[in-house]
């Protein structure tokens, strides 16, 4: 039979929060409709918090509490990182939910002098995590896991006493559905020892595959499935420069050198990529990371070569230049992009590609696009939102109607300086008090002496400020 | 100028108005309009309290009933003229209601095609869709039109005044100026802003679209509406106004006439009712004193033209008795002479002089007020007959107001302020409104609320603005008002969430102060159980009982002396943990005792400090004197100390100088207390007037105190003098019958203050044997059996949890005579597998199949089914199953039925030695008082009453009984997680006696649960 090894983190999130809070402070995470509490340090265990206990009662038990909710994405993407990180040392890798790994051992004996080595190795690896685990090993995948959850933490590799401490377990610790582990327990089946006692052919009898299957697998009798870990495919080229560079514009050739393997990468992979990073070597300093982005993804050489020339002119270099290295971590398929005949795509520059070369040039922040807002303070009628995107909001029924607006908005109210006739009003505008920009105005449509058409408006003090001029 | 506002929707337009009708009607009159027109949203909910408070401070406005409906685009409110008008307007409201399930309203066409009477003013919308409504109103409607116009200053206004003026002149329809007012005074926009966001259930920021974009629809000054408004839609305004004649004080109930015979008068047909009455209650004479008192109470119904109110609860009270249907009359009428010839109270006028006048008053003008208690599990056709018998067109529940209380007003704005849902279940959670040294705001400053922060302020500021507003209406349970006409002549009536229940729009206060007359069906389980209990003495032993019997054997003394021992779990009224550790101080001896004993322990006179100077007056501690001899007219039955709500209302006249009606205001303050706070305006006349007339200070004010203690659990005399019937009744059971009176109360779970578990251990100390479910012995209910010649009790399947009774009773009448002898027996009968393993949870198969564990499993095993195996014996497939032990059993025993009859908890884990030494319940009376102690028990109860500041009960209960354990505010604070979160608390504290009264007082608490570990027995929490 092979054997397996189980990782367990328990508090993959809390483990994470660690680096920012103080360990004084009690902290918990929280999950579900019912707030329960799911992972907690010790000094909330200390003053009294429990795994399981809802919300409220974790609040009244202790007042000085630090609450966060679940987040299953980043427990995820943490758990994914620990593989990649142990897969330098072991090759066999499954991700079991989002708290376990589990490591086919057999194989890889061969490569280390024997387990103790093996499990020193992983050991080191995982200390430099920073991560809470327990760990066992196991005959079976689940009976690894089962163990490494029990908290066994100890090399056994002993399969009688394996089996022993196996037997100890409750059936509540089994992964089954609740209601199975309930009707386990109503016929007085309390351990896995006691499971194990009753024959395959009675269980059968009385319950359903799944458990019959399940018992199968954890005694090892029954072949038990599982992925392994793949790592992500990554671009990743340095190049070092034959002689030291001060000036960036010599690092066209040597840059195009690695977008042409770039380009060749991803025809090879018919990808395409939205983000490129490039690292800059100085010679005894920080190495200068930038980031270059297409929001149209792009694979060709020379576009690329152009939208890192736009950001490598802002560039300052504090040394000089050894090497300069190229990274793509993510892709995109080409079909995200469809193309549409009817579309605004003539010219030869389409609306993405001139974002891309706008926030080369000017940074990414300095590019925003605008959308109408419902509201009625006339500065806040529009907001700002992500480049391109604002088409694709709905506008509600308040914004359709059409309002008497001055074209011009100025960008600051002024004071009123000249004498003017009221025209038209007075709209009046309270409102705002949710955010703190409370205003109380009433607008009024005037003209001055040169027969403009103004949007003036009086506050509360009877003050008159210039908002708008009418075209 | 004049002006009449003619459109403003108070908060019963719910999620809308920002401002109570009282608040508009203030502001109104202050504003100096000439008249207000409240028109909620297809609703009058709200018009009664305007109109009340117009009344009560004889304001100059005229209110004007109306409200606003919506239909396809269209927009219109409706105002009445007149009466005829105003029954227009409840029919086509209760239409439109009745056509949609409860909150919401469907008009139709017709409905607004069928006007003849209402005034409309059209609200046009502004867009195309006008043109055709203008022509359909300007068609059938053109005398009583108006186009409505509004100034809100906003974006389109002048685009739309143009229009309004345009359809105007287009059908000939005048146009009136109309505020569309949704707050009395600018400062509310936040509120309304808010109640925008909880309509939309979304935070404020997410719904900017619909929000008001200025304060313009807050009521305006005279001033600014005339800068507003062309002279001439004023006018037309005030001219509408003054049109509007009707006042609702001119409605005019009509009793239904059906229940008086032809060619007798109502009055004629009652006196020969109440004669009847006479020979039967008084079979050896009616005593010439009782028959005085009998007709001086029929000449003042007679006076005061109350017959049909006492015959139309006659006539339900009958029917209920024809059905053998327990029940129980009280209330200020109740307990009259002329209540107890009509068969509608049990209360024996010789056992107690109560005075009819003391209840109905002719200088208080107050209606007479008879609620009926039914058994609770039959009420139901009760309030079946009275639909049936006056059909749901002349009869329905009057509505209760539900309004935000402090959870739902956090949850709501919170979420409106965009506050994380977390962090407000964490700040619900936490607050405790009971302590009452630290508030809400503070507290929730305490939880991480940043106090200074806008978003804070606002919180706080919302949150205790909206406490107190109506939510939605639900249906009082169970007031009926029942008319001789359709009653939506009189009220509109909706729908009420529970099918075929219809509820009118006003609730209890607003029909007393229209002088309405409802007639209270409500139901009591206790007089469930004594029925019961009558019918199982009745059947073993043939002897045949009813409440009147019981008060004409007079009092018992064997009774009283269990009473006094406070022996008194079951037993109605006198059962609570404070009325228990208040009968062996009283000593209850006699019925009036009784009634003083139920009165006695409610927050009035404990707030007031009453209770002590009782206590010592009545051991003849302290000496009995009266400051007057009018007090002394009012005090003397209650030895000088003021315990009932009528006895304080008659000091206020007798001794502060209070009118009759001054008297009956201060009765409604006090009801209305906690919702309005009228009482504190009494306070200065009641002290000055006592002062004034020579009365300690100190006494007024404990008056006053006491005043407000009732208004928050108003206990009148004459609602105790009837539940102190009921408890003596029990009593007498308990004490005779106890087996009966148990299986009794059993099988009316659930009512009551303690759980089947609880009565079970009661019952099993006063050796009354108890026997387990079992499918072979057992009926559905609890029976009553003999077992050596005593009576025992056998429990009945019902006590199973989940278990679905037409099963259960399958079981019983299929039940073969030699008993079920295998699992397959039952399965042959059609009992389904949740049926089976819910009665091996219950151990309900021990006579044939061993313990639950082997019960189970052979309930699983799927081939015992098919017809090869039928053969095989049971007991072979049971070899691989442990036998569960006494503490699996004992868990098993709470989850499946919540009862056991094996050892209890505490016994178990003393013998499983898991226990360290502790002091038992029974051991408590051997130690000296304030001596250290330490005792164990299992949580069954907490309690937190509002009268004793910062005080927590736990009742413990241990194998020999119940402990009483008093933990105060700074116990509980420090000790946080044992004091909310046990389930098995050890406490050492200090043994506190009096008497016989026994409390531990908490020192140290010390969570134990762990030991119970699945333990499944829910305590009752903060009742």
């Amino acid at each position: 039979m092979a054997l397996w090894l189980y990782l367990h983190f328990p508090q993959l999130q809390l483990d994470n929060l660690y680096h920012h809070e103080a360990q004084r402070q009690p902290t918990i995470i929280v999950a579900g409709r019912g707030h329960s509490v799911v992972q907690l340090n010790s000094v909330a265990y200390d003053a009294g918090i429990r795994q399981g206990m809802g919300l409220g009662a974790a609040a009244a038990t202790c007042s000085s509490l630090c609450v966060h909710e679940y987040d299953e994405i980043q427990t995820k993407q943490r758990l994914a990182e620990l593989a990649q990180w142990l897969y330098l040392n072991t090759a066999e890798i499954h991700l079991s939910g989002t708290t376990g790994l589990l490591l086919k051992v057999s194989g890889m004996l061969t490569m280390y002098r024997d387990i103790t080595e093996y499990w020193h190795t992983l050991r080191a690896r995982l200390h430099a995590q920073n991560v809470c685990y327990h760990f066992s090993l196991g005959y079976s995948p689940l009976a690894a896991q089962l163990l490494a959850e029990a908290k066994f933490d100890a090399l056994c590799e002993d399969s009688k006493q394996l089996e022993h401490r196996l037997g100890r377990l409750p059936v509540s610790v089994l992964g089954l559905p609740d209601k199975q582990r309930q009707s386990l327990k109503r016929v007085g089946i309390q351990s896995v020892h006691a499971l194990f006692d009753i024959p395959m052919l009675e269980l059968g009898k009385r319950f359903n595959t799944e458990l019959v299957h399940y018992v199968g697998r954890l005694r090892g009798k029954l072949h038990h499935p599982v992925t392994f870990y793949q790592p992500p495919e990554l671009f990743e080229r340095q190049l070092t420069l034959l002689y030291e560079l001060e000036n960036l514009d010599w690092l066209a050739k040597p840059l195009c050198k690695l977008l042409i393997q770039l380009e060749q990468f991803l025809k090879l992979r018919n990808k395409l990529t939205k983000s490129i990073q490039i690292t800059l070597l100085q010679r005894d300093s920080d190495p200068l990371m930038l980031e270059v982005g297409s929001a149209e993804g792009e694979y060709r050489a020379d576009k690329w070569q152009g939208l890192c020339q736009l950001v490598l002119e802002r560039t300052q270099l504090v040394a000089p230049l050894q090497g300069v290295s190229l990274a793509v971590t993510s892709f995109c398929e080409p079909d995200e992009l469809s193309t549409d005949l009817f579309s605004e795509r003539c010219g030869t520059m389409t609306a993405a590609g001139l974002l891309a070369v706008l926030q080369a040039k000017l940074g990414e922040s300095a590019v925003q696009g605008i959308k109408p807002s419902a509201d009625a303070r006339p500065e806040l009628a529009t907001t700002h939102c992500a480049p391109l995107t604002s088409k694709t909001q709905t506008h509600s029924k308040a914004e359709l109607e059409p309002m008497l607006r001055p074209n011009l908005l100025l960008p600051q109210i002024l004071p009123l300086q000249q004498s003017v006739t009221l025209v038209q009003g007075p709209e009046r505008i309270c409102t705002g008090w949710w955010d703190g920009h409370e205003v109380e105005r009433d607008y009024f449509i005037a003209q001055d002496e040169s027969k403009r058409w103004l949007w003036v408006f009086r506050d509360r003090q009877q003050r008159w400020y210039l908002h708008g001029v009418f075209s | 100028m004049q002006y009449a506002e003619l459109f403003c929707q108070s908060n019963f337009s719910f999620l809308q108005g920002a401002s109570r009708p009282e608040e508009l009607v203030r502001q109104a009159q202050f504003l100096g309009y000439s008249a207000l027109a409240i028109t909620d949203e297809c609703s009058l909910a709200g018009v009664v309290r305007a109109h009340s408070l117009i009344k009560n401070e004889r304001l100059s406005i005229k209110l004007i009933i109306g409200s606003l409906l919506r239909f396809e685009g269209l927009e219109v409110v409706l105002i009445c003229p007149d009466k005829t008008a105003y029954s227009e307007l409840c029919r086509v409201i209760s239409n439109a209601r009745r056509r949609s399930s409860k909150g919401d309203y469907a008009l139709e066409k017709w409905d607004l095609m069928s006007l003849r009477h209402c005034f409309i003013i059209w609200l046009p919308a502004g867009n195309a869709v006008d043109e055709g409504w203008g022509e359909w109103l300007a068609r059938y409607h053109y005398t009583r039109t108006w186009i409505g116009v509004q100034r809100r200053l906003d974006n389109q206004e002048k685009r739309y005044v143009a229009h309004c003026e345009a359809l105007s002149k287009q059908y000939q329809i005048p146009i009136c100026a109309v505020g569309g007012v949704l707050m009395h005074s600018p400062t509310r926009l936040r509120l309304q802003h808010a109640l925008t966001a909880i309509a939309h259930n979304q935070a404020v920021d997410q719904v900017k679209a619909q929000l008001l974009v200025n304060t313009e629809r807050a009521m305006r000054p005279k001033t600014k509406l005339t800068k507003l408004f062309q002279p001439n839609w004023l006018e037309e305004s005030q001219r509408i106004a003054k049109r509007c004649m009707f006042d609702l004080d001119k409605l005019r109930y009509q009793y239904p006439s059906e229940l008086v015979p032809a060619e007798q008068t109502a009055m004629q047909y009652l006196r020969t009712l109440v004669e009847q009455g006479k020979q039967q209650r008084f079979p050896d004479g009616v005593p010439s004193e009782i028959n005085e008192t009998i007709s001086k109470e029929l000449n003042l119904i007679e006076e005061l033209d109350y017959p049909y109110f006492f015959l139309t609860i006659y006539d339900i009270v009958m029917f209920a008795k024809s059905r053998g249907i327990l029940y129980q009359g009280r209330g200020s009428a109740a307990n009259s002479v002329v209540c107890y010839c009509l068969e509608i109270t049990a209360v024996d006028p010789r056992q107690v002089a109560v005075l009819f006048e003391r209840f109905i008053s002719k200088e208080r003008n107050e209606p007479p007020d008879i609620d009926v208690d039914f058994e609770h599990q039959r009420r139901e056709e009760v309030i079946q007959y009275i639909y049936q018998k006056y059909g749901r067109k002349r009869a329905a529940l009057a509505a209760t107001v539900i309004t935000y209380r402090f959870k739902s007003a956090v949850r709501d704005i919170g979420k409106a302020l965009g506050i994380a849902q977390s962090q407000l279940e964490y700040f619900i959670k936490n607050v405790n409104r009971r302590d009452r040294s630290l508030n809400w705001q503070a507290q929730i400053v305490e939880l991480g609320l940043e106090p200074d922060s806008m978003k804070g302020q606002q919180f706080i500021e919302l949150v205790n603005e909206i406490i107190g507003f109506p939510r939605h209406l639900s249906q009082h349970v169970g007031g009926f008002v029942i008319s001789a006409g359709p009653l939506h002549d009189l009220v509109p009536v909706e729908n009420a969430a529970m099918a075929d229940r219809t509820v009118i729009q006003w609730d209890k206060d607003d029909l007393e102060s229209l002088k309405l007359l409802k007639v209270d069906v409500l139901a009591l389980g206790m007089l469930t159980a004594i029925r019961k209990a009558f019918d199982l003495v009745k059947q073993h032993t043939d002897r045949r009982l009813s409440i009147a019997d019981l008060t004409r054997m007079q009092d018992d003394p064997a009774v009283y002396n269990m009473i006094q021992k406070a022996d008194t779990v079951g037993v109605f009224q006198i059962e609570s943990r404070a009325q228990m550790s208040m009968l062996p101080r009283l000593k209850p001896a006699c019925y009036y005792d009784l009634v003083i004993q139920i009165a006695i322990v409610r927050p009035g006179p404990i707030q007031g400090d009453m209770v002590h100077p009782f206590l010592k007056r009545r051991s003849g501690e302290e000496e009995i004197e009266y400051p007057s001899e009018a007090v002394k007219s009012v005090l003397e039955r209650t030895l000088g100390v003021p315990i009932f709500q009528e006895q304080v209302i008659k000091l206020a006249m007798v001794a502060a100088g209070f009118s009759g009606g001054e008297a009956d205001q201060l009765r409604r303050a006090m009801a209305s207390w906690k919702k309005t706070g009228e009482l504190m305006q009494f306070k200065d006349k009641l002290l000055k007037g006592m002062t004034e007339r020579g009365y300690d200070s100190a006494f007024a004010e404990r008056i006053f105190e006491q005043i407000c203690g009732f208004g928050e659990y108003g206990f009148p005399e004459s609602h105790s003098a009837s539940f102190a019937v009921l408890a003596y009744a029990s009593s007498w059971l308990k004490y005779y019958y106890p087996a009966m009176f148990f299986t009794a109360l059993l099988n009316s779970l659930p009512m009551g203050f303690y759980s089947a578990s609880q009565l079970l251990q009661d019952v099993r100390r006063h050796q009354v044997a108890v026997f387990p479910i079992c499918v072979n012995q057992s009926e559905y209910d609890h029976v009553v059996c003999q077992y050596h010649g005593q009576w025992g009790i056998r429990l009945g399947l019902r006590l199973i949890k989940g278990l679905n009774q037409n099963m259960a009773t399958q079981i019983v009448t299929q039940r073969p005579e030699q008993g079920y002898r295998r699992v397959q027996c039952l399965t042959d009968i059609g009992i389904d597998k949740g049926t089976l393993e819910r009665l091996a949870s219950a151990n309900a198969l021990h006579s044939f199949s061993g313990d639950r564990y082997a019960a189970r499993w052979q309930i699983m095993d799927s081939e015992a089914n098919l017809p090869l195996f039928q053969t095989e014996s049971q007991e072979e497939t049971a070899q691989h199953i442990q036998s569960p032990d006494a503490f699996a059993d004992l868990i098993e025993d709470y989850t499946a039925t919540g009862v056991t009859l094996n050892k209890h908890p505490i016994t178990l884990l003393e013998e499983a030695g898991l226990l360290r030494p502790f002091t038992r319940m029974n051991e408590l009376p051997s130690k000296a008082h304030k001596s250290l102690v330490t005792v164990v028990g299992v949580v069954t109860g907490r309690q937190a009453p509002g009268t004793a500041a910062g005080v927590t009960f736990f009742t413990l209960e241990d194998d020999t009984g119940n402990i009483n354990v008093v933990v105060w505010a700074g116990t509980a604070r420090a000790q946080k997680q044992a004091y909310l979160g046990s389930k098995l608390l050890r406490v050492k504290g200090i043994v506190e006696k009096e008497g016989e009264v026994i409390h531990v007082i908490a020192g140290r608490l010390i969570d134990e649960s762990d030991l119970l570990h699945g333990f499944n027995h829910k305590s009752r929490n903060f009742h």
